[in-house]
């Protein structure tokens, strides 16, 4: 099966000519239609810019990336992007931020809007600014407007970051849901710093290098779904892996440390 | 609250004491020069005709130039603030004209536009226009990036984004701009009316002074003052209507 989004080669630097600072360095790899990937890695490993160039935010330095063959050259409604915050317009209300996204695809009424808003159980919050809502509720709306759009392709930049650790664990569980029914199947890329919920959620753990990032190495997440949370943390393979994941990342932050200690002389 | 009105009321009615108190009552002031509350009441009474006139057509001026400045200066300003190219072209020039004080305009509009009423508005419009526009383009460029992104990657239109994101987005810079504007543009108004009008507010406080009639001239001032007062009050109604996303939170 062809993969639906590929990665070939992509390198990205910020800067022009000679004072380029290398975010990420040769990152190569296939996403298969209807995967789950999460991404993790040390902060400044290139995990946002790899969301930006996914989203057609940004554009490699070198490399393609291809979405279905095509390469991505700008953003497009076939990929929804929740991002970090920003992702809500302050002046819209939830619902109005909900119904201006489904505007932008076809044409929809804002009762339709109002079912995602339901589907976070934020409905009775439809007629708040974003000022108003605490940073988790403006995530949820900002999931339910992803959803909202449909988009084979979903595109994430820690998206619980800011979320509570209850409401976080309902999110997981509404994601994995809205990304199993659907009438297509979904291809999701989430970044997240959690290594839990990289697991819980993911088939594959794309784990990055700090910077420049480049990929470290791809993990297999084979546990059958649907995992249960209660199960899955007892179970050996689920923490063998999880350790290993955590001393990739510990290696790569001593190095760093080290790094800065010989370069600095401290 | 109570405190905030009383203290307001206290301060009012010092005022207007000393005032009766120099005027009618002791006659310390000169009462050519100085006209007491009971001359100037009975005189807003007496003119109101005349007043109501005058409001009606400064108004009316008022509104035809701000109007226009308001329909050219933000649709402007969008493109200019969002096409970096353009913004380039267009920034000397916009440094070579915005400062000149649109007053200079006056006597030459006169000459070049066929009748006062024209060529008020046309200063009106300059002096209103320069404001708006500088403020909306630095309000487009003001707009968070992140907004921008996450537009874009909703696949919006050009249209959809100049009108739902960038135009929304520049109101806090919008609207400061059009409060400035309007400051200027009755400075504008009277100051042509001053000049050219056989009527309007500035027409009146001109015209009675011409007569050395002072006592209509500080009636006349009054009545600018309570004008402009209840101008700038609507605005800034409008505004925090138009803002009121951003006052909780």
């Amino acid at each position: 099966m062809e993969a639906l989004l590929q990665l070939e080669a992509v390198s990205l630097a910020y800067g022009n000519n000679a004072s380029n600072r290398l975010v990420l360095s040769d990152v190569t790899v296939d996403v298969k239609e209807g995967e789950f990937i999460t991404v993790v890695g040390p902060s400044g490993c290139g995990k946002s810019s790899t969301i930006g160039l996914l989203a057609g935010l940004l554009t490699p330095t070198s490399g393609t990336i291809r979405l279905q063959g095509t390469p991505i050259t700008r953003p497009g409604p076939d990929r929804a992007v929740v991002f970090q915050d920003y992702s809500l317009f302050p002046w819209m209300t939830a619902l109005e931020n909900i119904h201006f996204a489904l505007q932008q695809v076809r044409k929809a009424t804002r009762e339709e809007a109002l079912q995602y808003l339901h589907l976070v159980g934020l409905s009775e919050a439809k007629d708040k600014y974003p000022g108003e809502l605490s940073g988790g509720m403006r995530q949820r709306v900002a999931i339910a407007r992803a959803f909202a759009v449909d988009a084979p392709v979903y595109l994430m930049d820690e998206p619980f970051g800011a979320v509570d650790a209850k409401n976080r664990i309902y999110l997981q569980d509404l994601l994995l849901r809205l990304w199993k029914t659907g009438e297509h199947s979904k291809t999701i890329f989430l970044v997240t710093h959690d290594i839990d919920e990289a697991l819980y959620l993911g088939d594959r753990i794309i784990i990055f290098t700090p910077s420049p990032g480049r990929i470290r190495r791809i993990v297999e997440v084979s546990f059958t779904r649907p995992r249960t949370r209660a199960y899955l943390v007892h179970d050996p393979a689920y923490i063998q892996l999880r350790n290993e994941i955590l001393s990739l990342l510990q290696d790569d932050l001593i190095g760093e440390l080290e790094l800065v200690e010989g370069g600095t002389g401290i | 609250m109570m405190q905030k009105t009383i203290d307001r009321l206290l301060i009012f009615l010092s005022i207007f004491l000393i005032w009766e108190l120099c005027t009618h009552t002791f006659s310390v002031l000169d009462p050519f020069l100085f006209p007491s509350p009971e001359k100037v009441a009975q005189l807003l009474v007496e003119d109101s005709e005349v007043f109501r006139k005058s409001i009606t057509s400064s108004i009316y001026l008022l509104t035809a130039g701000l109007l226009l400045a308001l329909l050219t200066a933000i649709p402007l300003g969008l493109l200019v603030g969002w096409q970096r190219r353009l913004h380039q072209a267009v920034e000397p020039l916009t440094n070579l004209l915005g400062p000149i004080p649109p007053i200079v305009y006056i006597p030459y509009t006169i000459a070049l536009l066929p009748t006062f009423t024209l060529s008020s508005i046309f200063v009106i419009f300059i002096g209103a226009f320069w404001p708006l526009f500088i403020n909306t383009v630095a309000g487009v460029q003001a707009v968070e990036k992140g907004l921008i992104d996450s537009a874009r990657t909703l696949g919006v239109s050009r249209w959809t984004m100049l009108t739902r994101v960038l135009l929304p987005g520049a109101f806090p810079h919008i609207l400061s701009g059009g409060s400035i504007s309007l400051v200027l543009a009755f400075i504008l108004l009277t100051a042509a009316e001053m000049i050219g009008a056989t009527s309007g507010l500035g027409w009146y406080v001109k015209y009675f002074s011409d007569f050395a009639d002072y006592p209509r001239v500080v009636a006349g001032i009054l009545v600018i003052g309570i004008v402009v007062l209840f101008l700038m009050t609507v605005y800034r109604q409008v505004s925090s209507y138009l803002l009121r996303w951003r006052t909780s939170g």
